[in-house]
């Protein structure tokens, strides 16, 4: 080889490599937080809710009737407050949680956008989230859960019983309420447009029964 | 031409440059020194220089101040042009010298240089180790990142052990009780004054060594070395195959200099500069720091070694193979040199080269660092939700949300720090896991404060239901319900 055509050949290698952008040098530095719906939940709510939002052992969240039972406003709070009483922690920066405010309102929408659909209620009206003023009957809760509850939560049953003390203890009253409201159709457990023999339950079942069960557990 | 030579003359007369280079660059060393198994001294001696030069430049950009130590480094990584080149090759040039430095270290082990009469040689190289090593260290912690952060937690926590005066130690490590602005200011003044004066002028003594007591000869089997013969023995090879160092035997040097050069370059090119990887931030626990990778095999036993362990690894072991380092040219300064007439030498190497290498590699896997987002990040797999009681589920929430995902895995997922729990009501009662729960053991924290007793119920029940479908849960011993043994003691009243 020619000293000119080894020299044409460095300089083509040299042009070539000076267009290039070395492997080592460092990418610029990005935004780290993520800022997706998918990401932001696989990351931070399914090791409880489950992969896609059901199936896990938390509350299923990819549930058309959930999204309609409860406001956007009260989901954003137990997001960021979490829920005193459950596993739910405050996930909301200023509750010393991992979260911005924009991720919140990513979930919020996220979980809006993607899972809430139309339900058709059969007529039933939907329970308010929150229990208004109706006074519940424990009595009354008793032969309710006696009917519509204890074919699966018996003991030995095939859901297994409600009524033990450590399960209410780590209850809380909204939590059995909005679980009797949508059921855990992942799971297998109907909601209250079918529990009582195949009809609604009325506003007023619920809180007897929530009423019942949250007697239980402070009678033990 | 006349007048250039007197000059030339009266400058060598004034300085004795002829007789400085006959006494270093044309000293006499044997032929059979000229060999590629004795490059490595002069490599890592480059590679100290390329350290010096790139370190000299970081220095005109780096600031010492915790506030901006962090934005100097992404200064140069991101705006400064090539200034991330510039932390590469210091970066690399510092890999390379410790790797270079170790293979130093066994050549003169290997090949018995140690031995009389060069016995200062090495206590000066093992002093040259430690520096290196302290260079290492301290450079580690001017990234001033999260590695850097839990680095130096790590060696003030180990540092507070010393009895008696640990307290103080720690004050003289890190400036104070706790990282703060004067660790850095401390480990910068160590990293750029201390320890480079410290090395230069353990290295100068180094070279005087090699320089007044010889380069060893290529040793030979059956040639031990004796105190009383070896003087006459070295001067006699020197007289018959002699060669003067330059230009002789530095063409090796040379050839393996530039290797490393290219090898520096090259790396720092393609691999690029380390971090800084995230602030030093102590509040942010979703961190995965780790050491540089020569520290990586003492990350690694750390991490393993069990608690009644740890003051033999901490101190006593460190002080032994200090002192065992030391002592070797004074323990084994004489007899065979040559590897091939010394099994013990060879396999010494072999076994302690194969266990830094494992717990290297340990070190950076880790597989014992807990996967801090493993509890939100991680479901329960759907067969251990399905058919489980309103407990269960409760106390499968607890196992996530009181983080025990982040060490123990389920279905695969999760940490590696403690057993995987999939099949764990085989293994234990229920007893044992409300126990286990409560006061911890071996490497797991007690958790009995942390939960309620309502938790705990809901915990264990859920773990309960942890084993493979038909295989039975474990039982407790002392109720043994395996019918054989009453059987048999039945039979054995009936017959009596």
């Amino acid at each position: 080889m020619s000293l000119a055509r080894g020299s044409a050949v460095v300089l083509v290698w040299v042009v070539l490599l000076a267009g290039c952008e070395p492997w080592g040098k460092p990418a610029a530095p990005q935004k780290e937080i993520a800022e997706d719906f998918q990401t932001l939940f696989r990351e931070n709510c399914s090791g409880c809710h489950g992969e896609d939002g059901r199936g896990g052992p938390g509350r299923i969240l990819n549930d058309g009737l959930y999204l309609a039972f409860i406001p956007k406003a009260s989901l954003r709070k137990v997001i960021e407050e979490g829920r005193k009483g459950t596993a739910m922690p405050a996930w909301a920066r200023s509750e010393g949680g991992p979260l911005t405010e924009e991720q919140i309102s990513v979930l919020v929408d996220g979980m809006e956008k993607n899972w809430a659909k139309k339900v058709n209620l059969r007529g039933a009206a939907l329970p308010a989230y929150e229990a208004g003023a109706v006074t519940g009957d424990e009595m009354r809760g008793n032969k309710l859960y006696l009917r519509d509850c204890f074919a699966c939560h018996a003991k030995g049953g095939i859901a297994g019983p409600l009524t033990e003390p450590a399960y209410l203890a780590l209850t809380t009253k909204q939590n059995l309420r909005t679980s009797i409201v949508v059921g855990r159709p992942d799971l297998g457990m109907p909601d209250y447009r079918v529990l009582n023999r195949g009809r609604p339950l009325s506003e007023q079942d619920i809180a007897d029964l929530v009423t019942y069960l949250m007697g239980k557990a402070a009678s033990k | 031409m006349n007048t250039l030579r007197k000059a030339a003359v009266w400058l060598d007369d004034r300085l004795h440059l002829t007789a400085l280079y006959a006494s270093t660059a044309g000293h006499e060393v044997p032929k059979s020194a000229g060999s590629w198994f004795y490059v490595f001294g002069s490599a890592t001696l480059l590679c100290f220089v390329i350290q010096i030069i790139t370190g000299a430049c970081l220095a005109f950009v780096y600031i010492p101040s915790t506030n901006e130590a962090f934005t100097s480094l992404q200064y140069l990584n991101h705006a400064q042009f090539w200034g991330w080149y510039l932390r590469a090759v210091h970066n690399w040039g510092s890999n390379f010298m410790v790797a270079i430095m170790t293979l130093h270290m066994i050549q003169v082990f290997l090949f018995g240089a140690y031995k009389y009469p060069r016995e200062l040689t090495w206590v000066s190289g093992i002093f040259l180790l430690v520096s290196t090593l302290a260079m290492a260290f301290t450079g580690q912690v001017m990234r001033f990142d999260q590695d850097a952060y839990w680095g130096l937690t790590i060696g003030a926590s180990i540092t507070g052990r010393v009895p008696l005066i640990g307290a103080q130690l720690v004050h003289l490590l890190l400036a104070g009780p706790i990282i703060a602005g004067e660790t850095l200011s401390r480990f910068f003044t160590l990293h750029v004054f201390i320890i480079p004066g410290l090395i230069i002028a353990i290295v100068s003594m180094h070279l005087r060594l090699v320089l007044t007591k010889g380069i060893n000869e290529y040793p030979k089997p059956g040639h031990p070395v004796h105190r009383g013969t070896y003087d006459a023995e070295y001067a006699e090879i020197l007289r018959k195959e002699g060669v003067p160092f330059v230009p002789h035997a530095i063409g090796k040097d040379l050839i393996f200099a530039a290797l490393v050069i290219v090898g520096i370059l090259g790396c720092a090119l393609v691999f690029g500069p380390k971090g800084p990887g995230g602030p030093p931030n102590p509040t942010i626990v979703d961190t995965n720091p780790r050491p540089d990778f020569y520290f990586l095999s003492i990350f690694a036993a750390l991490a393993l070694l069990p608690d009644w362990m740890e003051v033999l690894i901490l101190f006593v072991a460190p002080a032994l193979i200090l002192i065992f380092l030391l002592a070797l040219p004074f323990i084994s300064g004489t007899g065979e040199k040559s590897a091939t007439r010394r099994p013990v030498a060879v396999l010494s190497v072999v076994l302690i080269m194969l266990v830094i290498g494992v717990l290297t590699y340990m070190g950076e896997t880790s597989p014992w660092s807990p996967h801090m987002s493993a509890w939100s990040g991680n479901s329960i797999p759907a067969r251990y939700v399905k058919g489980r009681t309103p407990l269960q589920l409760r106390g499968a929430l607890v196992f996530q949300n009181k983080q025990c995902r982040n060490c123990h895995a389920l279905g695969g997922e999760g940490g590696e720090r403690g057993p995987a729990l999939d099949a764990v009501a085989t293994r234990l009662t229920r007893d044992e896991m409300v126990r286990q729960v409560i006061q911890g053991s071996g490497n797991m924290p007690a958790y009995g404060k942390k939960l309620s007793p309502a938790e705990v119920e809901a915990l264990v029940s859920f773990m309960e239901t942890l084993h493979p479908p038909g295989v039975p849960g474990a039982r407790p011993s002392d109720k043994p319900q395996n019918k054989l043994p009453r059987d048999i003691a039945s039979l054995h009243h009936r017959l009596r």
